[in-house]
C-alpha cells in the first residue's frame, strides 16, 4: 500500500516539475529578470488511505484537487527549501546520468525528465545550505516568500523536503520546483500529500464502566461524553459517526457539548473510539493525540445504569475524571459507578392508632361503669 | 334494720373492667415498650462500654485510628453515602428481614458509639451498619458515611426510627433546633455536636450526606413527616468543645433511659391500685345500703348528678332508705333546719352509709 502510494506520489511530484528548465534553452537571463522573485505556497493535504489519497484524483502544482471529504488540511509540516540550481545544471550536463540509454540531458519530455529529476532530489540537496524552512499553517500552508526566479544566471531550481511530518502520517518523498513559473508573478501553489500512517498513527480511547462495589461486573448502559482538555484549558467534546464502534477508525471532531456524541456503554462496559492523529482543519481539531502537553481526555458520565449513582468524581463537569492520554495499545481507563445508595425507611405508623384505640376503649369502660353505678 | 343485698360481681362488670383494662394496656404499650427497649439499650450500651474499656489505650488507640483510616479512605473515595440498593438487608418499606428477635449479644458486637441527645432524652447505641433489623433497636451509621470519630472531613450519618410503635427512637428527633447540642460517646472519647443546619430532602438526595471537605458533622436522619414518612429530615451538627455541662447532661439522658422502665412498673402498680379501688367501687355498686335519718326529720333528699330522690318518713316517723352503694349529696330537713350531708359507704363490709355534714 505503502509502495503504491510512493510511486504515486512520485507522479503528482512530477507533476510539479512541468517547469523544469530544460538544459537547451537555460542559457537566457535578462539582466532586468536577475533579481525577480516569486512565492510559493505549499498546502499540506493529508489522507486517511492510500487508496483515498488516489482516488482523490491527481494533485500537485496548481491543482486544489479539495472535494475529497477525507482530505485534512494538515498543520505542522515543517518544508525545508534548498536552491539546487548549480546541482540540477550539473548533474543534466553529465553524460554519466541516464535514463535508459538517453542521456538526461537529451530528455525533451519533460514528464519523463521531472520523474528521473525527482528521483535524485535528495542527492541534488546533498552539500547544499538550506535556505530557510516554513511550517504549515492551521490551513495546512505554509508560505515561502521571495524565493529568487534565477541563480546564478539561470532559472532556479529548488528541492523542497519535509522535515517534519504532522503526528501519524508518512512523510512524503523531497519535491522539485523550478522557477519562475506561469507568468512569473503570481504566487506558485503546491499540494503535497501525506497518507495516514495506519501502524503509527490510530490511537484509541477507551473506557471500561464497572461497579465500584464489585469492580468485576461491567455496567452496561452508561451514557459518557467524551471531553478534550487543550493545554489551555479549553474543552471540546467528541463527536464520531459511529459510537457503538470502539476499533473502526474513525475521524473523531471536537465540538461543543451540545453537539458532542453520547456514548453508551456496552455489554462488556466499554465504550470508547479509534480516530487518526490529531489534525486541525481550519478551527477545526480532528483526532487524537498522545501528547499529553497537548490535550487530555476525561469522560463526563451523562446518565448512570438503572440502579447506581453517576461517577462522584466525574458527576461535576468541572472536575472531571482522571484523565488519559489517548494512547495506541488502547488501554482502559475505568470508570467506577457507586450502586445508587438508598436512604433506609426509618418510619413507623406512629403510636397515634395505640393512643387513640386506647383512650376509646378507656372511656367505653368508664362510661359503662359510670352508667352501672349511677342508677338508683 | 335495712337488709344488706350483697350480690356477685355480674358478667357486665366483668366486661366493663376488662374494657378499662385493655384501654390502659393498648394506651400504655408504646410508652412501657419504648421504656423496655431504653433500658435494654442501656444494657447493649453498658457491655460496648465495658468492653471498651477493658481494651488498654493502645487498643482504643490502634481501633479508633482503624476508623480514621477507614474515614479518610472514605473521603478519598467520595463514594455516595447510602445503603447499597442491592443490599437485601434494606427495603423501601424498612421491613427486611425483621422477624428475627432481639438479640442483645449481636447488638453488643454491632455497637460503634452511643448517641445521646439531652434535649429528647435520647441515649441509644449506635450500630455500625445499617439494616431494617437494627434499625428497630436503636441508630444506625449509614453505609457509606464516616464513622462517628470526629475529625476534619467527616461526615457521619446517623439514621433511626420515627414514630415506630415499639420504641421512641428518633420521634421527637425534629424537637432538635438549631443551638441544641447531642454527644457521640465512642471508645474513650466523647465528641459534642452543636445543630446548625435542619433539611428535609426526598429519599433518593444523598447529595446532602456527603463529606463537606474539611468539616466535622455529623447528621442525624429519619423519616419525615410523621406517619407519612415520605421524605427525611436531616439534622446536622458541626463539632464544639465538649463541656462539663455537656457530660451531665448526657449523664442525665442516659439515666433517665435506665429509669424509665423503673417509672413505668411504678405506674403500673398505682394502675393496679386504680384497678383494685374500681372493682371495689362496682362491689359497693351493686349493694343495696340503708341510708340512717336521725329521728325528727321530715323529708330527705338524695341526689347524685342530675338525679334528685325525695324519701319521707312512715307514720311512725322513719325512713326507709336503701341506696345501691355510692356518693350522695344528701339534705335532710327537720324542725330545727335544713343540714346537708355526703353519703359514702366507708367500708366494703358496713351496712349503711355514713353520713358527713357538709359545709
Amino acid at each position: 500500500m505503502t509502495k503504491s502510494f510512493l510511486k504515486k506520489a512520485l507522479v503528482f511530484a512530477g507533476a510539479a516539475l512541468l517547469a523544469l528548465p530544460l538544459a537547451l534553452n537555460a542559457n537566457v537571463v535578462n539582466a532586468a529578470d536577475e533579481n525577480a522573485t516569486q512565492d510559493v505556497i505549499i498546502t499540506k493535504y493529508g489522507f486517511k488511505s492510500a487508496e483515498e489519497e488516489q482516488a482523490s484524483g491527481e494533485v500537485g502544482l496548481d491543482k486544489d484537487n479539495t472535494t475529497h471529504s477525507d482530505a485534512a488540511k494538515l498543520a505542522g509540516a515543517e518544508f525545508t527549501v534548498y536552491d539546487v540550481t548549480d546541482a540540477y545544471w550539473k548533474y543534466v550536463n553529465d553524460p554519466a546520468n541516464k535514463i535508459g540509454s538517453l542521456e538526461i540531458g537529451d530528455i525533451k519530455d519533460q514528464t519523463v525528465l521531472s520523474e528521473a529529476i525527482n528521483q535524485v532530489a535528495s542527492q541534488l540537496r546533498d552539500g547544499v545550505t538550506a535556505q530557510g524552512a516554513q511550517t504549515t499553517d492551521e490551513n495546512g500552508q505554509a508560505t515561502f516568500t521571495a524565493l529568487k526566479q534565477y541563480s546564478s544566471g539561470k532559472p532556479a531550481v529548488y528541492v523542497f523536503s519535509e522535515t517534519k511530518t504532522p503526528e501519524g502520517f508518512t512523510a512524503d518523498k523531497d519535491f522539485v520546483v523550478s522557477l519562475p513559473y506561469g507568468n512569473g508573478t503570481d504566487a506558485v501553489k503546491i499540494f503535497p500529500k501525506n497518507i495516514f500512517d495506519e501502524e503509527k498513527g490510530k490511537l484509541s480511547l477507551k473506557f471500561k464502566k464497572v461497579d465500584a462495589t464489585a469492580t468485576s461486573t461491567a455496567l452496561e448502559g452508561a451514557i459518557f461524553k467524551i471531553v478534550r482538555t487543550a493545554a489551555d484549558g479549553s474543552k471540546l467534546y467528541a463527536k464520531v459517526d459511529n459510537a457503538a464502534d470502539l476499533t473502526t477508525l474513525q475521524n473523531v471532531q471536537w465540538v461543543q457539548e451540545a453537539d458532542a456524541t453520547e456514548f453508551t456503554s456496552n455489554n462488556e462496559g466499554l465504550f470508547g473510539f479509534t480516530s487518526y492523529t490529531e489534525s486541525k482543519q481550519g478551527n477545526d481539531t480532528f483526532g487524537l493525540t498522545a501528547d499529553a502537553t497537548k490535550a487530555t481526555y476525561a469522560v463526563k458520565e451523562v446518565k448512570a445504569p438503572a440502579g447506581y449513582l453517576k461517577d462522584a468524581k466525574i458527576k461535576d463537569a468541572d472536575a472531571e475524571k482522571a484523565t488519559e492520554s489517548a494512547t495506541n495499545d488502547a488501554k482502559e481507563t475505568t470508570i467506577t459507578d457507586t450502586p445508587e445508595g438508598i436512604l433506609p425507611h426509618t418510619g413507623g405508623a406512629g403510636i397515634v392508632l395505640f393512643v387513640a384505640l386506647g383512650a376509646a376503649l378507656i372511656v367505653l369502660g368508664g362510661v359503662a361503669y359510670n352508667k352501672r353505678r349511677a342508677s338508683f | 334494720m335495712a337488709k344488706k343485698q350483697k350480690k356477685p360481681l355480674g358478667i357486665i362488670d366483668l366486661v366493663i373492667m376488662l374494657l378499662i383494662i385493655a384501654g390502659l394496656g393498648v394506651l400504655a404499650y408504646p410508652f412501657v415498650s419504648d421504656a423496655y427497649v431504653s433500658y435494654k439499650n442501656q444494657q447493649v450500651i453498658d457491655s460496648y462500654q465495658v468492653r471498651e474499656t477493658k481494651k488498654n489505650q493502645t487498643a482504643l488507640k490502634k481501633e479508633y485510628q482503624s476508623y480514621q483510616a477507614k474515614n479518610k479512605a472514605l473521603a478519598a473515595a467520595d463514594t455516595a453515602p447510602g445503603v447499597n440498593s442491592f443490599n437485601a438487608a434494606v427495603n423501601a418499606q424498612g421491613t427486611a428481614k425483621t422477624d428475627a428477635k432481639r438479640d442483645q449479644k449481636k447488638l453488643a458486637g454491632d455497637t460503634v458509639a452511643q448517641l445521646t441527645i439531652p434535649k429528647i432524652g435520647v441515649s441509644l447505641p449506635v450500630f455500625d451498619h445499617t439494616s431494617d433489623w437494627l434499625l428497630q433497636f436503636g441508630a444506625c451509621l449509614l453505609d457509606g458515611t464516616s464513622y462517628p470519630t470526629g475529625g476534619k472531613s467527616t461526615h457521619a450519618v446517623i439514621s433511626g426510627h420515627r414514630g415506630v410503635p415499639n420504641a421512641e427512637l428518633f420521634t421527637r428527633l425534629p424537637e432538635l433546633k438549631t443551638g441544641n447540642k447531642f454527644f457521640i460517646k465512642i471508645g474513650n472519647k466523647t465528641l459534642a455536636y452543636q445543630v446548625f443546619r435542619r433539611e428535609v430532602i426526598e429519599p433518593s438526595d444523598v447529595s446532602k450526606l456527603t463529606i463537606e471537605p474539611g468539616q466535622d458533622l455529623v447528621t442525624l436522619m429519619t423519616c419525615t413527616p410523621y406517619m407519612i414518612n415520605s421524605q427525611r429530615l436531616l439534622i446536622t451538627g458541626r463539632r464544639v468543645p465538649y463541656t462539663k455541662a455537656d457530660a451531665q447532661a448526657s449523664e442525665r439522658a442516659t439515666l433517665w433511659n435506665k429509669l424509665k422502665l423503673y417509672v413505668w412498673a411504678l405506674a403500673i402498680l398505682v394502675l393496679l391500685v386504680l384497678m383494685a379501688w374500681l372493682i371495689r367501687g362496682l362491689i359497693i355498686g351493686r349493694t343495696r345500703y340503708a341510708l340512717i335519718v336521725p329521728t325528727g326529720a321530715t323529708q330527705v333528699v338524695v341526689s347524685r348528678g342530675r338525679r334528685t330522690r325525695t324519701f319521707t318518713p312512715d307514720e311512725t316517723g322513719v325512713f326507709h332508705v336503701e341506696l345501691p352503694g355510692n356518693r350522695y349529696k344528701v339534705v335532710i330537713t327537720a324542725p330545727a333546719g335544713t343540714t346537708r350531708y355526703k353519703a359514702f359507704i366507708k367500708r366494703l363490709r358496713d351496712k349503711q352509709f355514713t353520713l358527713k355534714a357538709r359545709a
